[in-house]
Formats: structure tokens, C-alpha cells, sequence
């Protein structure tokens, strides 16, 4: 029994590299077979404390606009995972604290929907969350949290002159998640 | 008093051996396969669904595949590769014969990557006071009836007994 367990600890490090192998291995292959071309999909950014992904996803794919396939949420952690996510996004859910720096990656707003909006050189750039969605996404009590469109994203219609917009329609959908 | 010599090692056990490894290498490839099988199957209807729904399970069966995969590796196709490198060499060794009593001890050593084996206690010869024996082979070796041992690189290889 000894020698047995013995033998096992000196090869531990080969049982935990496979583990540690298939969980990255199969997590990554899953990311690219459950995808779905940009086209077809609209992708939701959240630089949130936590945001319960799958779930949100399932809600808002209930009503797909037309000619899209999925909807992806993912959290900013993500994003640093894999490299050039940042330009899949459609959409961005960002903290006030962090608006200044993304303006650029941004999208200008045709209008205002609250006074809390985050305006920038007399532009809007994000629409005020307010808590909405609030039972998917949590938020930092001390901080404002803002909706936003991407600059090149190709589902915000007369926003950025694309073929539709889905993402504004998506966004909709959050804005009125309890 | 009648003695008779009783070989512990053949002729045909390093074939024998050599079989079992090669059953072990395509039964262990086997297991990897059918783990690997039941992941595209879940890939597939991942795929199907576009979900992550069937991650978990594909990660399990991942992780039981190979979990099962290395067991058999580390456990039984090391040892059946062991033993062929330890019979081959026991066979082109010089062997030497030893005298006195022998009694099996229950102190069992295991060198990475060789075989398991167990300590005999000589009494009652000079220069020899402890030899081994393949861990296989022990339950061939009667300690209590053997009067002197074919040693080959401290191994017991055979033994005369009193009848």
C-alpha cells in the first residue's frame, strides 16, 4: 500500500497536468464550436464585479432580431483571456471610471435617455444602467455603470450606417431586465 | 535427504510478459479512444445547441480517460516493462549459488522505474546476509524448505529443496 502510494505521488504531477490540460483544452475548443460568425451574432461586454453569463444569454436569445443566430455575454476577464475578444463586442456595459479611457472604442449616441447619461465633448456615449439587469449582472454599489455600443460593431443600424440593429435592440432588452 | 531444484524464472515468461504489455498498450489506447469518442459526441450536440451545457460532462470524461489512461501506464505497462528488462537481464547474469536458512521478510522496495521486489534474511552464511526476490516470485519460493539459492545480481533465480 505504501509502495502504491508512493508511486502515485511521484507521478501526481503527470495526473494534474491532464486535468489541468483537458479542462483548458476542451473549455477552448468549446469557445470556438459554440461560436457563431460576427454577422450573426451580437456579442455583450460586461467590465462588471460579476455577471452570471449563461443565464443573461439564455434571456436575451428568447427574442433574436432577425438574421442573428446567437447572443453572446461574456465578463471583462474573458476578454483577457483570449486576445481580440475586445473587437467582437457589440456591446459594452462599463463602469463611469472607466468611460473616459474607452470613448474611442465608442460609438456616439443620437440621444439622451436620462440625465445620469455619460456625455463626453456634448456627445452621449453611454446609456445610464441604473441597476437594470441587476439579477444578472452585479454591480460596484460606489460606481455608475453605462451601456454602450461599439464603434465597429455591424449590428447598430443608423448608429454607425450597418445592415441592422440588433445590438440596439438587444440592448433594449437589457435596459428593461429587472 | 532427498532435494529437488525448483527454477523460478522460464524460458517463456518474457514472452508471456511481452504479450501482456502489448494487450495493456492497445486496452489502455482503447479507453483513451472510447473517452475521447464520448467527447466528440457531447462536442456535437455543443455544437448542435451552441451552449456550454456539455462542457462539464466532456471535462469529466477528459479527465476520467486519462486518469484511467495513466493508471494502467504507470501501474501495469511500467511493471510488465520492468520485469521483461529484469528477466532479461536475470537470464544473461552469472549466477552464483548461496547456502544457509532463508526466511522471507515483509520489507518490499521499489526503484523508479524497476520492480517491486522483497528482502530475504540469510543466516548462517558468511558472506551473504540478505538477498531479494522479485515480488512475482515469492509465492514460489518456499523460504522454510530451501537449502541454498541460484543468485544472479542478488536476485533469487532458484532454490534446492528438501523434499
Amino acid at each position: 500500500m505504501k509502495i502504491v502510494f508512493k508511486r502515485i505521488l511521484s507521478n501526481l504531477h503527470r495526473y494534474v497536468l491532464c486535468a489541468l490540460g483537458s479542462v483548458l483544452i476542451w473549455t477552448w475548443i468549446f469557445t470556438i464550436i459554440t461560436d457563431a460568425p460576427r454577422a450573426k451574432k451580437v456579442t455583450v461586454m460586461c467590465d462588471t464585479v460579476s455577471v452570471q453569463d449563461a443565464l443573461l444569454a439564455e434571456v436575451l436569445k428568447h427574442e433574436l432580431p432577425k438574421g442573428i443566430r446567437t447572443v453572446k455575454v461574456r465578463h471583462v476577464s474573458y476578454m483577457e483571456m483570449t486576445f481580440g475578444m475586445d473587437d467582437e463586442a457589440d456591446i459594452y456595459i462599463i463602469p463611469g471610471s472607466k468611460m473616459e479611457a474607452s470613448i474611442e472604442y465608442l460609438v456616439p449616441l443620437p440621444e439622451r435617455r436620462s440625465d445620469g447619461d455619460a456625455v463626453f465633448g456634448g456627445e452621449v456615449y453611454g446609456w445610464l444602467l441604473d441597476g437594470a439587469a441587476s439579477s444578472y449582472i452585479g454591480y460596484d454599489a460606489s460606481e455608475n455603470y453605462y451601456l454602450c455600443f461599439s464603434k465597429t460593431s455591424p449590428h447598430l443600424g443608423e448608429l454607425n450606417d450597418s445592415k441592422d440593429d440588433a445590438a440596439v435592440k438587444i440592448a433594449q432588452m437589457i435596459l428593461l431586465l429587472p | 535427504m532427498d532435494t529437488k531444484i525448483i527454477e523460478l524464472y522460464s524460458e517463456e515468461e518474457e514472452t508471456v510478459y511481452r504479450k501482456k504489455r502489448i494487450v495493456w498498450n492497445v486496452v489502455s489506447f482503447l479507453v483513451l479512444a472510447a473517452a475521447l469518442t464520448v467527447c466528440v459526441f457531447f462536442c456535437v450536440s455543443a455544437y448542435r445547441a451552441e451552449t456550454f451545457d456539455t462542457l462539464p460532462y466532456v471535462i469529466f470524461t477528459s479527465i476520467a480517460g486519462w486518469t484511467v489512461y495513466l493508471t494502467i501506464r504507470i501501474f501495469v505497462i511500467a511493471d510488465l516493462k520492468a520485469a521483461v528488462k529484469h528477466i532479461e537481464a536475470i537470464r544473461k547474469g552469472e549466477a552464483e549459488i548461496v547456502t544457509g536458512r532463508f526466511s522471507l521478510t515483509k520489507e518490499r522496495l521499489y526503484i523508479k522505474k524497476g520492480i517491486a521486489m522483497t528482502k530475504v534474511n540469510v543466516s548462517g552464511n558468511d558472506k551473504v546476509t540478505s538477498l531479494q526476490i522479485f515480488d512475482k516470485k515469492k509465492k514460489l519460493f518456499d523460504a522454510d524448505k530451501a537449502v541454498s539459492v541460484k543468485v544472479v545480481f542478488g536476485f533469487i533465480t532458484a532454490y534446492e529443496a528438501e523434499v
